[in-house]
């Protein structure tokens, strides 16, 4: 509309987030320990509290003519466009919001404000874009075709069709571990334990869509929102009565997220969790002796903080023969950031590996000689860290270890 | 990218306006007959000479300073309702959503829930929990603040209540409970508090250098506001006992920081009293009025968010 005026689209964002951005009382114990802006580089505004600030400044010049005329249309949008870029350099890892002494729902902020940024037009960033019109044209992310999603599978043919008959268990790969040969082997293992232990697993092959997890991340929510009812349109048709995914970023989402875009609650599960319940139920059958390891275990910011699901994998670790938990120093609620999640390692690839690093140097501390997670995106950003040091410390998922120790 | 005003009709537009005006009319009404029909006696200013000169300014100022309070606390609340609120439509008026939103919170917080509301507001937004967890130095510096201010705040309520309302003689009389324990040594200690707290976060900011703070005009200028309001207050009482105002008179014992200033300050005239009150009766308002457009206003944006957080977990079943 000719002469009207930009402004920071708030519409979508909760009231409750605006609230909590008037709630923050500036004390910094964010700041200090947000990864991007604490600890990887002394940047701040890209803490919570630079970003908050900015926000409240910019806002209160769009709703102030007189402050408006006196910065003028050009300083305020270079500020949107600094702002829009400080809200896509962060992990939302939820790290602020564990520190915030009002226990502020930061995860809820920072995906608000990207969705804000959306709808402003000034998110989300160029390196994105590809990521988005990769899942628009290919349901995936890695501009992968969608005949080839279940490929991997073809090498395990006790991993039913799910579209074609009823099982118990319905497998929802993701899209990292459907495509990238380096985690492949998550969706593999996860494949082999299901078949020792008789469980009944089917998957979708070619018909499995992205979650949307990456679009919800980004801000895209109207698309989002789009390919969540498909998929759970999908999942209803085929009628498993338990879904399970070994990523952490389709469990949030498939879990948290769709029940708020559809209405609908499915009945999901993390790998984790079906893993230590099968071990519980002595249904895995496992070697009476493994090698000895020390293990570390890396909380995946999706599975910790968002979900707060740290128990289930600790079960599993001790569950194990010869493997022996060692916490690094923060762990848990507490636990640092792999630095890919939120589009970051997208965006900037070497801020990301720098806190990857950070996150090595924790477990290395530990005297461990295993970084064991349960996120394949972590595992890939994390292996990448440690390749990069002098690699003392192997990074594996916590199906490859169970694998490990399967009853042959 | 949205526009300004965007595409929503004439009338919705008239409406949410109205809306909102309607509600704040009232709620200036209401605050400006409460100030105005209370009986001020101004026995604080007697015995200084200054008579009801100072009485009518200051009810003006106070008026005032709570109608820019009402305006802008609304101020933020329609910010806050440019948002979105589940189950209502985006294009709703604010009006509407401040309405729905304001619903849906009571509804929540005074339900059969209200014991267990009730103690997270005591926990974590008085007392705030958390950040006793995180640093106890931190939380007493806060505690300090908080409560001065909260004591103050109180204290000033009670004395107007009882001092101009029901003119009880134990808050005139120079040895009355009221007087000697409210208006001497309540005001002292709440607002020692008060000076303590804020001279020790000033010094935290003057003294460390870390990212953890990064201290901005705002945070300075809050700080300064507050130490001003209280470190005038206890100058205006070490004038009266220095000077010996009758109907000031108070045990040192008591009004003991009062004293502690009367002993450094130079002898002043009655008269000079009444204009000391008045400047700092003029700062105290606004101060008051600075609240909702300064950091200070997390004074009612914090418990808010808090118990936002509780309503939330409470109906997930968390």
């Amino acid at each position: 509309m000719s002469g009207a005026r930009r402004r920071l689209d708030v519409s979508d964002v909760p009231v409750r987030s605006l609230v909590e951005f008037d709630a923050c009382t500036r004390c910094g114990e964010c700041s200090i320990k947000c990864p991007t802006g604490g600890e990887a580089d002394e940047k701040e505004e890209r803490t919570p509290r630079g970003k908050i600030r900015a926000i409240k400044r910019i806002r209160r010049i769009e709703n102030n003519p007189l402050r408006r005329a006196l910065a003028g249309e050009k300083r305020l949008e270079t500020m949107r466009g600094e702002l829009a870029r400080s809200v896509y350099e962060c992990t939302i890892c939820g790290m602020c919001g564990e520190a915030c002494p009002l226990s502020l729902d930061t995860i809820r902020m920072w995906e608000a404000m990207r969705s804000s940024a959306v709808k402003s037009g000034i998110g989300p960033m160029e390196a994105h874009r590809a990521l988005i019109s990769s899942i628009e044209n290919y349901d995936n992310p890695w501009m992968q075709p969608r005949a080839q999603r279940g490929r991997w599978a073809k090498r395990h043919p006790e991993i039913l069709d799910a579209t074609k008959g009823e099982v118990d268990v319905l497998y929802y790969v993701g899209c990292t571990a459907s495509y990238d040969p380096e985690v492949m082997r998550v969706a593999e293992n996860l494949a082999e334990i299901l078949r020792s232990a008789g469980v009944k697993v089917g998957m979708l092959g070619k018909e499995e869509k992205c979650c949307g997890s990456t679009l919800l991340r980004l801000g895209e929510v109207g698309m989002a929102k789009k390919l969540a009812e498909e998929n759970v349109k999908l999942f209803r048709s085929i009628g498993a009565g338990t879904i399970v995914t070994a990523c952490a970023g389709c469990y949030k989402t498939l879990s948290q997220d769709y029940p708020e875009l559809t209405g609908e609650r499915l009945p999901v599960k993390h790998v984790t969790q079906l893993v230590a319940e099968l071990l519980r139920a002595e249904k895995i059958p496992l070697s009476a002796r493994g090698e000895q390891v020390w293990v570390t275990y890396h909380d995946p910011c999706h599975l910790g903080r968002h979900t707060k699901m740290y128990d289930w994998p600790r079960e599993i670790l001790g569950r194990l023969p010869g493997v022996t938990l060692v916490e690094m120093e923060r762990n848990r609620e507490k636990a640092r950031c792999c630095g890919a999640g939120g589009g970051l390692k997208t965006l900037d690839q070497g801020l990301a590996l720098r806190i990857a690093a950070m996150r090595i140097e924790d477990a290395e501390k530990t005297g461990a000689s295993v970084l064991v997670t349960s996120c394949p995106f972590c595992e890939q950003t994390l292996s990448e860290a440690a390749r990069g040091r002098s690699g003392k410390i192997a990074v594996k998922d916590i199906t490859e270890l169970v694998v490990e120790r399967l009853a042959k | 990218m949205n526009e300004i005003q965007g595409q929503r009709g004439k009338g919705r537009y008239l409406f949410d306006r109205m809306g909102v005006c309607l509600c704040l009319v009232f709620a200036l009404a209401v605050a400006t007959l409460a100030i105005v029909l209370i009986p001020f006696d101004n026995t604080y200013l007697e015995g200084s000479g200054a008579g009801d000169a100072y009485i009518t300014p200051f009810i003006a100022m106070a008026v005032a300073a709570i109608a820019i309070l009402i305006l802008g606390l609304f101020y933020n609340a329609m910010v806050w309702m440019e948002g979105a609120i589940g189950g209502v439509e985006a294009e709703a008026p604010r009006s509407r959503k401040l309405a729905v939103s304001s619903k849906r919170f009571f509804g929540a917080v005074f339900s059969r829930d209200f014991a267990h509301h009730f103690r997270i507001f005591l926990s974590d937004a008085l007392l705030l929990r958390k950040l006793w967890r995180i640093s106890k130095t931190r939380w007493l510096f806060h505690a300090l603040i908080l409560f001065g201010f909260i004591g103050t705040l109180l204290l000033d309520i009670v004395t107007v209540v009882c001092m101009d309302i029901l003119h009880s003689q134990q808050f005139i009389e120079p040895l009355g409970w009221g007087k000697l324990w409210i208006r001497d040594f309540g005001f002292e200690f709440f607002g020692l508090m008060l000076m303590i707290g804020l001279l020790a976060a000033a010094g935290r900011r003057l003294a460390r250098r870390s990212k953890q703070l990064v201290t901005g005009r705002e945070d300075v200028v809050s700080l300064l506001f507050l130490l001003i309001v209280v470190i005038s207050g206890f100058v205006l009482e070490g004038v009266a006992m220095k000077s010996a105002i009758p109907g000031h008179e108070s045990p040192e014992i008591y009004s003991f920081v009062g004293a502690a200033f009367a002993g450094v300050l130079p002898p002043i005239s009655a008269q000079a009293y009444a204009q000391l009150w008045f400047v700092h009766a003029a700062i105290s308002f606004a101060f008051i009025a600075y609240i909702p457009f300064s950091k200070l206003f997390h004074l009612f944006a914090a418990p808010l968010a808090i118990q936002l957080e509780a309503i939330v977990e409470r109906r997930a079943g968390r």
